[in-house]
Formats: structure tokens, C-alpha cells, sequence
């Protein structure tokens, strides 16, 4: 080789190398660049947290969500502040923008069975992608937090994944014995998988919890009818009916964002349930503080009405109508209710107009036509008053006390044959109308 | 060292071209449907010229958004259905319910004028029957607040005889429907009610914002009978309310939709209904006048997961081909329709999510629904229409403005499978399933008698549509229409068999069902391959059975009672 030309010109295997090199810094600045980029692609951008238009939206709502939203902007790695802003939404129902904060929670802190749980109930428990929420809510609910796992059973059932569902609810077993709605949850699957009488088995623990007695019964008829047993299956049916609805099941975690709701609604709503439960002054004082922020929602007036009502306070129960009235002139609870608190303090006279106008505003309103009878029948408008009962039966043929009383007054008048007719129609379930058809038939065959 | 680099630059490369491939390709949705349509939107071609008043937006008033009915009727025995379609401007409103009667060649034009039937209201549902048995169809409107009952008198007039027929209410009528369920021949009357209303409450939803009222807040009603006495001195027929004789008086509810059918195999027509947001109720008549409600042992009152959900409209027919008719009922868009499986008899079962027709994609509020065999393989198929009853996120507003948009949803179609299994292609029907629409009624029936069913859809302040069946390679079909001579009139509550070979198809006769409206009261059988079939067999509402010969496939026939050979099973 001419050692000149090794000198001027590289060897082949020199220029191998020389790309070699190159390829390899390239190599590593493309690999460089690109984990930079990918950090940068992965690096939380500051995101505008979800919120609500003001229109039509309650004002204390929208408060209550901006707050929660300024909280995220200030604190944006906090997977408190988007889960509290998403515990608002969901609370009204702003279930879209509730789920998107959720999600976002749930990355920042994949420990808290909040979030995903909370995904869950912000879709609605037919939705079959609850359980996907659910299940990873479950891993992280501990032993004492079984709403989850009792959620994730039932829709598992739902969705037929009944050997899963199954598991979940012998698990709970294991911790309860007498969970009832655990054995709800097993009986349920036990019908689907025509196991009747695993179902019946489980059934009998429901049945005797007030949490599950109503829809325990409900199951029970359905398995003894596809049993053959017709009479065990009516006798759970009547059960069924009878019972009042089941008291709700508690859910702490639930209870967290319920508590956050705010806004008219939710104040009213919680002043219902007072009143419900004879807790009258409370609700009064909540239906009060409600009408400082909301004063010319009729509605609420009446509810205040019917809370005085309730407490015996006739007086200030009128005065709460009147104002309904003002702010509402068409409102037919405010008419009649108006009507009843006159009624109540034996001024007919004045009342009947109200009830009228109850029923041109409401033309079936049974109840409306009847109370006006009564009032007319007090003013010796006998006519009157047969009209507006014969209304009241028009409209519900199955108002028995309506019925008496037109066949009393029918009685009355004479018109034997017609009274009859209304007092045998009411008399299976009015005790006064059974009376009068005796005396009226009586008197019928006394005449000569 | 040579080699150490060549490793790190191999795992570089490596990395970075994971890297560029970590970025993948994304090849947009494909825009074309899969299969061919089902149905075409024949609206304009066919004449029919009809903008549905729902009265003025903005006070949310709760019957506007229920929307109103739609019915297929023969008024003139002219062999070719007419259509009667409802609006719900209200008494003072210049719109009223108009009548389009078929002309040869497909076309509707409207007769309206002097029919009768063109009068203004808050329209809600419609019945067809012949209630005199003059070979004249019928017709009853529910409204809200009051009921109205026409007897068609011939040359396309009808007289309202809802004073003289004793048919009056002042409830909210819903969905009605037409049976004889004392067998006596007379075509009796169902009026299913929903809430009681109070139009000076307003509500608001969960946010605060105005919306139209949920049916909890409002009690429900009572389902109405009126038992058919025929006709007095003057011929005029006339109705007995019989609601709190029969026992339907004994329990209230928002009911919306009604079918009336055999439900225990006893050969006694019972009646569905379904109600909003409550357990539906299944009246099962005990052959005496009365009826006992066993909905909830009869596995009908709840889904599988316990739960009562809003029931609007209802569908009948038998999915699975096991001859026991099965029940779909459609519900709100946060939750599932139902489809309840007959099986053993009389006794039904949630079978939603083994049908597949639990998925989220195919969610909406459904309203009008059929099941019915459109491609004509002997498969039943599924349709449902869809609109929202509360506020949520604009669609279609080019179209429908600022505020209905708000409401409107896309349609449904899904194909029936084996083993009462369905296949949603809803993206194949573009034109049925639409840019999205508030939907109500969904009326089925062969329009054009060419063995294909056609659709009828009715929306709130909105167009009514006519889609006609074009599914290409439908299979063979028959259409049944079972007469009794002695009525003159369709054997509402017949069930009509179909046998081939091995197979069988059976089908239940009564227009009324879907939500508010009715439809083709004939049987249509779809049969796949069959060119032929063996034998059809009736059982006739007065419980006598007869069998008529086979023939060829691919027509419509009459099939008078007394003209078959008896049969004992």
C-alpha cells in the first residue's frame, strides 16, 4: 500500500467508524430531544378547572362551584381541591363536569376511595361502566366502608357477572352475617340463576330489615310465583304494597358531597324532610332563611303555609298563603290552601272563592270541588254544593268521602234512589257512608 | 468500547424509534356505513305535510313535552291506510289534528277539513276501533284533560259522540287502546292517565334552572275502562265507565303506555301498563269483569337490579321464537331500556343485558318503539325513538333551534339475532336514525303493501316523518289480516301462527301499543328463504281455533273466522 494514500484518504474502516460516531451522537441527541419532549408532553399544564354557566343557575350554586374552582386554580396538584370542586357538582347534578374533576382527583391521589367511588354514582347505577369505578373504589374501601362493595355486587348482578357478584356479597358475609342487603344482593342472584331455593334462604334474613323488608317482599312474591306457590307469592305481594318504602341505606362516604349541596332547592328539600318528621320549627326557620334569598317564590311561601299549618300556628299559616298569593295569583296550591286555613277557622263564606278558583285554575282537582261543597253546604247553598260534589266525584270516581257526602245530601233532598247509588259506591270505604246506606234504606222502606 | 456504544446507540435507536412509534397513526373513523339502510326518509316524496304544534316555549308546561300521537287507519276500506296525526298547540291554538289520506301511488294528501277530526288541543294519543261494528274504523283522542271519541259515519266524516258514548274525563290521558276483554264482541276502551297536574307549580332540576317537572312530583291517576254496551235505541254506542267495577281504581299511577295482550295463556286479553317512573302495572283479567294487578309477581314491576324505571313506551313480540310473546319497554337515557322475556308462561325476566341492549352508546329517552321483522329474515328487529324530557347538552340546532336542540336525541335501530339477541345499526339508518330530533310516536305498518314495513315517526314541534322500508334482499313475508264477519271488523286480541316445517312464527293482533299511537293492525310475518308456508293457524279472541291452509309466500291475505278448519289445540 502507498503509504501517502493511507494518509490523504481515510481507510475504509477509519470512515466506518467516523459514521459510526456521528450515528451515535445523532442517536443520542434524537433520544435526548425526544425524552425531553416527553417530560414536557407529561408536565401538568395548568388547566382551567370545569364550571357551570350563571345562567338560570341558582346563585348560591354557582357561588359555591366558583369558590371550589378558584380553590383547583390555586392549588392545581391538589387532588382535594378537584375532588371537593367535583363533590359540588356532583351534589347538583352537574354530573359531566362533576366525573371530568373526579378523574382528575383520582390521578393526583390514586388512594382516596373518594374518587372513584364517586365516579361511579356520578353515572347513573343502570350504567354498566359504574362498575369499572366501582371495582377500583372497592380495592381501596376499607373493611367498614361496604356501600361500595354492596354497589359494585348489585350492578354485577345486573350485568349477569353473578359469580363475581356473588364473592363480593359472601365476603361481606363473612364480616356481617346479617348484612341484609347482602342477602338481598345473593337472593337477587340466586333468581337469575333459577336457584330458588338459595333465593328463599336469603330472603328470609332481607325481609326482616326496615332497609330492605319492601323490596325483599317484592323479590319474595316473584320467586314463590315461579315456585307454584300462588298463595305465599300474593301474600308477599300484599306484603310488598303495604309496606312503606325502605329506609335508605347509609352511605358515609355519599353523605360527604350530599352535605355540600347549597342553594334553594337543597334547602327546601332539607325543610320537607323536617317537616316530615315533625321537626317543625327547624323547617320553619329553614323555609324562612330560604324566603330572605328566594322572596317571591310562591311555592315556598306555601311550604312555610303548610309548616305553620302543621304546628298548629293558623294564623301565621294564612298570612304565608296571602303572600303566596301576591307573588303567584294563579298558584293553585296557594288558593287552596288558602281556602283550607279560612275553612279552618269556620269563615266559609270567605273560603269558598278560593277553592273555586282552585278549580278553574285545576278543572279535575277533586279535592278543591269537595272542600267548596262543604263550604257552599255550610252557607245553605244546597244546590251549590250537590254541583261541586257530583264535580268531585267526576273527577275521581273513587272518592268515597266525596260520595257520601253527595249521597247525604241527596238523602236529604229526597232522591232516595240517587243517594243509594252514591252511598253503595262509597260505602266499602267510607265507615260513615256503610251508616247512612243502613239509615237511608231504612228510611226508604219506612215511607208508606 | 466499540462494542459498549454499539450497544447504548442500539438502545438509543431502539428507544427513539419506540419513541416515534409510541406516536401511532390515527386513521380517521371510517364515514360510510356499514350495511345498507333499512329505511328512506319518504316524507317530501310522499306529500305528507304536517309541523307538529307544541304549543309556546318558556313556561315549561309538562304536556308539551310529552308530545303527541299518530295513528294508521283505513278509513275508507279503500285497501290503503290513511294517516291521522295529533298537535298540541292547545283549545285556542290555529292548529289542529290533521287527516291524509293515501292516494294510489303512495302520495297523502289532507282531507282534513270536515273530517271532524281537525279540531285544536292539548292532543295527546290516539286509539283506532271499530266500537259499533259497521265495518267502520273508529277513532278515540286522549288530551289533556278530557277525552274525545269519533264514530266514523262513512265518505271520510266523523262525528264526536263523546257526550252521548259516556266516555268523558277530565284526566290527562296518555297512551289508549282498544279490546274486548269481556268477549262479548264489543270493542271495549282502556285510557291510560298520567299525572295529576298542577300547571301553576314550577319546577326547577338539580341546578336551579327551570325545567319541566319530573312525574314524582305529581301524584298519578288512575287507568280508565270503560266497558262497551253496544249499541242503545238510537244507535248510538255506549260506554260504561267500569274503572273502580273492574278494580283498576284500586291503585293510581303515571302511566304512559298501554298494551293489551294474553299475558297468562288463558285466552283473556290483559292489560300493560306502563307508568313513569313507578312499577309498571299488569292487570290480568279474571273473566268476571274484573282484573287483579300482578305486575311485580309476575317479574314485570322491576329490572333485575330491583328497580322501577320511567316506562313510556311498549313493544310486543316474541324475540326468541319460543311462541310466548316477550315485552321491551323503554325508559330515560340514564338508564337502560328493558326487555322482558316470557318464560315459563306468564312469567318474564329481565333479559336486557343478555339481548345486548344495555350498551351506552345506544342510550336515549325512549318513547315510540316496535318490534317488528323489517329485513323480513324471521327475525324480529327493534326500533325506538328518542328525545329527551329535561334540559341537556344542544343537538341537531342548526335544525331544531336554541331550544329545542336541547331535547333532541337520535333514533334507534337494532337487527334481531338468534336466540333473542340483537345487533345495533343505528349507524347503517342514517336517514331513520337522524341528526337527532325530540321524538315521540313511532307508528309500523306496510304502507305500500309490498311486504315491508314502514315507519311513521312524530316529533314535538316538529316534522312528522314517513320512512319507507327499502331494506334490500328482504327476505319472503306474509301479511295476515284476521277478520271476523259476524263484527265486520279486525279480530283485535287474535293470535295469528305462522307454520313452516319446523318453524313458527306467532304474532299478537292489536294496533294499540308502542306510546300514544296505533298502528297496522294486521299480522306481518317475515320468513327468511321460505317461499312457502304449511299451514296458519288463529286462535280467535273468543277463544275458538281454526286452521287455514298453506300457500305461497309473499302476499297479503284475509282470513275470516269460520272459514278455517276447526282445530282443538
Amino acid at each position: 500500500m502507498n503509504e501517502s494514500a493511507s494518509q490523504s484518504v481515510a481507510s475504509p474502516a477509519a470512515r466506518g467508524r467516523c459514521r459510526y460516531l456521528a450515528l451515535a451522537i445523532l442517536s443520542v441527541g434524537v433520544a435526548g430531544a425526544a425524552g425531553l419532549g416527553w417530560r414536557l408532553w407529561l408536565r401538568p399544564r395548568p388547566v382551567e378547572p370545569p364550571g357551570v354557566e350563571p345562567a338560570g343557575v341558582d346563585p348560591a350554586i354557582f357561588r359555591a362551584v366558583e369558590r371550589a374552582r378558584a380553590e383547583v386554580r390555586q392549588q392545581p396538584s391538589s387532588a382535594q381541591s378537584w375532588g371537593r370542586l367535583g363533590m359540588i357538582l356532583l351534589v347538583h347534578q352537574f354530573r359531566d363536569e362533576a366525573r371530568i374533576c373526579l378523574a382528575r382527583a383520582e390521578q393526583l391521589d390514586r388512594r382516596d376511595v373518594r374518587w372513584p367511588y364517586y365516579q361511579a354514582l356520578a353515572l347513573r347505577l343502570s350504567d354498566p361502566d359504574a362498575v369499572v369505578h366501582l371495582r377500583r373504589a372497592v380495592v381501596l374501601a376499607e373493611e367498614a366502608e361496604e356501600t361500595p362493595r354492596l354497589l359494585l355486587g348489585e350492578l354485577l348482578v345486573q350485568c349477569g357477572q353473578l359469580d363475581e357478584a356473588e364473592t363480593i356479597f359472601g365476603d361481606i358475609l363473612k364480616r356481617d352475617a346479617h348484612n341484609s342487603r347482602a342477602h338481598l344482593g345473593l337472593a337477587r342472584a340466586a333468581f337469575e340463576r333459577d336457584d330458588l331455593p338459595a333465593s328463599l334462604t336469603h330472603l328470609q334474613e332481607a325481609k326482616s330489615d326496615l332497609r330492605t323488608r319492601k323490596a325483599a317482599q317484592a323479590l319474595l312474591a316473584k320467586v314463590q310465583q315461579r315456585r307454584g306457590d300462588r298463595a305465599a307469592a300474593e301474600e308477599a305481594l300484599r306484603l310488598a304494597r303495604s309496606l312503606p318504602e325502605d329506609d335508605p341505606w347509609p352511605d358515609p362516604l355519599a353523605e360527604q358531597f350530599q352535605a355540600l349541596g347549597v342553594g334553594r332547592l337543597m334547602t327546601l328539600a332539607r325543610a320537607y324532610s323536617l317537616i316530615q318528621q315533625d321537626r317543625i320549627p327547624e323547617a320553619i326557620q329553614l323555609i324562612q332563611q330560604s324566603l330572605e334569598d328566594y322572596p317571591d317564590q310562591g311555592r315556598d311561601w306555601v311550604l312555610l303555609g303548610r309548616a305553620f299549618l302543621r304546628g298548629k300556628n293558623v294564623p301565621a299559616a294564612e298570612q304565608a298563603f296571602r303572600t303566596a298569593l301576591q307573588k303567584e295569583p294563579s298558584f293553585v296550591e296557594a288558593n287552596f290552601y288558602l281556602g283550607v286555613v279560612l275553612f279552618f277557622q269556620s269563615k266559609p263564606r270567605e273560603a269558598a272563592p278560593y277553592f273555586q278558583r282552585a278549580t278553574e285554575l285545576k278543572p279535575d282537582y277533586a279535592q278543591a270541588y269537595y272542600n267548596l261543597g262543604h263550604c257552599l253546604k255550610q252557607q245553605g247553598d244546597r244546590p251549590g254544593a250537590l254541583a261541586a260534589f257530583r264535580k268531585a266525584v267526576a273527577c275521581d270516581p273513587q272518592y268515597a268521602n266525596a260520595r257520601t257526602n253527595l249521597g247525604e245530601l241527596l238523602a236529604e233532598d229526597g232522591q232516595i234512589d240517587a243517594a243509594l247509588e252514591q252511598l253503595r259506591r262509597a260505602a266499602p270505604d267510607d265507615a260513615r257512608a256503610k251508616q247512612l246506606l243502613e239509615s237511608v234504606r231504612k228510611r226508604a222502606a219506612d215511607k208508606p | 468500547m466499540p462494542g459498549l456504544l454499539c450497544r447504548l446507540v442500539l438502545l438509543l435507536a431502539l428507544l427513539g424509534s419506540h419513541v416515534g412509534c409510541q406516536k401511532t397513526i390515527s386513521t380517521p373513523a371510517s364515514d360510510e356505513p356499514e350495511e345498507p339502510a333499512w329505511f328512506r326518509d319518504d316524507t317530501a316524496a310522499s306529500g305528507l305535510d304536517f309541523v307538529h304544534d307544541a304549543g309556546p316555549t318558556g313556561t315549561y308546561f309538562l304536556p308539551q313535552i310529552i308530545g303527541s300521537g299518530a295513528a294508521l287507519i283505513d278509513f275508507d276500506n279503500d285497501g290503503m291506510f290513511d294517516l291521522y296525526l295529533l298537535t298540541n298547540g292547545g283549545p285556542r291554538s290555529a292548529s289542529t289534528n290533521r287527516l291524509f289520506k293515501q292516494l294510489p301511488g303512495g302520495r297523502f294528501q289532507d282531507v282534513s277539513k270536515g273530517s271532524g277530526l281537525d279540531f285544536a288541543g292539548h292532543n295527546m294519543g290516539v286509539a283506532v276501533g271499530d266500537i259499533d261494528n259497521d265495518g267502520r274504523p273508529d277513532v278515540l283522542v286522549t288530551q289533556y284533560g278530557g277525552l274525545k271519541l269519533f264514530h266514523n259515519k262513512g265518505e271520510g266524516v266523523f262525528a264526536d259522540i263523546t257526550a252521548q258514548a259516556g266516555v268523558e274525563s277530565l284526566r290527562w290521558g296518555a297512551s289508549a287502546a282498544f279490546f274486548d276483554y269481556d268477549r262479548d264482541g264489543w270493542l271495549d276502551l282502556v285510557v291510560v292517565n298520567y299525572l295529576n297536574y298542577d300547571p301553576s307549580r314550577p319546577c326547577s332540576n338539580g341546578r336551579g334552572e327551570r325545567d319541566y317537572c319530573a312525574p314524582n312530583v305529581f301524584d298519578g291517576t288512575v287507568t280508565k275502562l270503560f266497558r262497551n254496551r253496544g249499541r242503545g235505541a238510537d244507535g248510538t254506542v255506549r260506554f260504561e265507565n267500569v274503572t273502580a267495577a273492574s278494580g283498576l281504581a284500586r291503585v293510581v299511577g303515571p302511566g304512559l303506555g298501554v298494551v293489551c295482550a294474553d299475558f297468562d295463556g288463558d285466552g283473556w286479553p290483559d292489560i300493560l301498563v306502563a307508568n313513569d317512573g313507578k312499577p309498571s302495572h299488569l292487570w290480568i283479567n279474571q273473566k268476571n269483569g274484573t282484573f287483579k294487578e300482578e305486575a311485580m309477581l309476575r317479574g314485570l314491576a322491576f329490572n333485575n337490579m330491583g328497580q322501577a324505571q320511567a316506562g313510556m313506551g311498549i313493544a310486543l313480540g316474541d324475540v326468541d321464537g319460543d311462541g310466548l310473546f316477550d315485552i321491551f319497554v323503554t325508559h330515560l337515557t340514564d338508564e337502560t331500556n328493558t326487555l322482558w322475556r316470557q318464560g315459563p308462561h306468564g312469567l318474564f325476566r329481565d333479559q336486557t343485558r343478555f339481548a345486548e341492549l344495555a350498551e351506552t352508546q345506544t342510550r336515549g329517552t325512549g318513547f315510540g318503539t316496535i318490534l317488528a321483522d323489517f329485513d323480513c329474515d324471521g327475525l324480529l328487529d327493534l326500533a325506538v325513538v328518542n328525545g329527551r324530557v329535561a334540559d341537556g347538552s344542544p343537538v341537531n340546532e342548526a335544525v331544531l333551534g336554541p331550544y329545542w336542540s336541547h331535547f333532541a336525541e337520535r333514533n334507534h335501530v337494532w337487527a334481531g339475532e338468534a336466540k333473542g339477541r340483537f345487533r345495533d345499526r343505528s349507524g347503517s339508518d342514517r336517514a331513520f336514525c337522524g341528526p337527532g330530533a325530540v321524538s315521540r310516536a313511532l307508528v309500523c305498518g306496510d304502507l305500500d303493501n309490498d311486504g315491508g314495513l314502514d315507519l311513521i315517526v312524530t316529533t314535538v314541534a316538529g316534522p312528522a316523518r314517513l320512512f319507507r322500508n327499502v331494506a334490500p334482499q328482504r327476505g319472503h313475508w306474509l301479511s295476515v289480516r284476521a277478520l271476523d264477519p259476524a263484527l265486520r271488523r279486525d279480530a283485535y286480541g287474535a293470535a295469528v301462527t305462522v307454520r313452516a316445517g319446523q318453524r313458527r312464527w306467532v304474532r299478537w293482533l292489536n294496533p294499540g301499543q308502542s306510546y300514544l299511537g296505533s298502528n297496522d293492525p294486521r299480522a306481518h310475518f317475515g320468513l327468511g328463504a321460505i317461499e312457502r308456508i304449511d299451514a296458519i293457524d288463529i286462535n280467535w279472541p273468543d277463544g275458538t281455533r281454526e286452521r287455514f291452509d298453506g300457500r305461497p309466500a309473499d302476499q297479503a291475505i284475509v282470513l275470516s273466522r269460520g272459514q278455517g278448519r276447526p282445530r282443538s289445540n
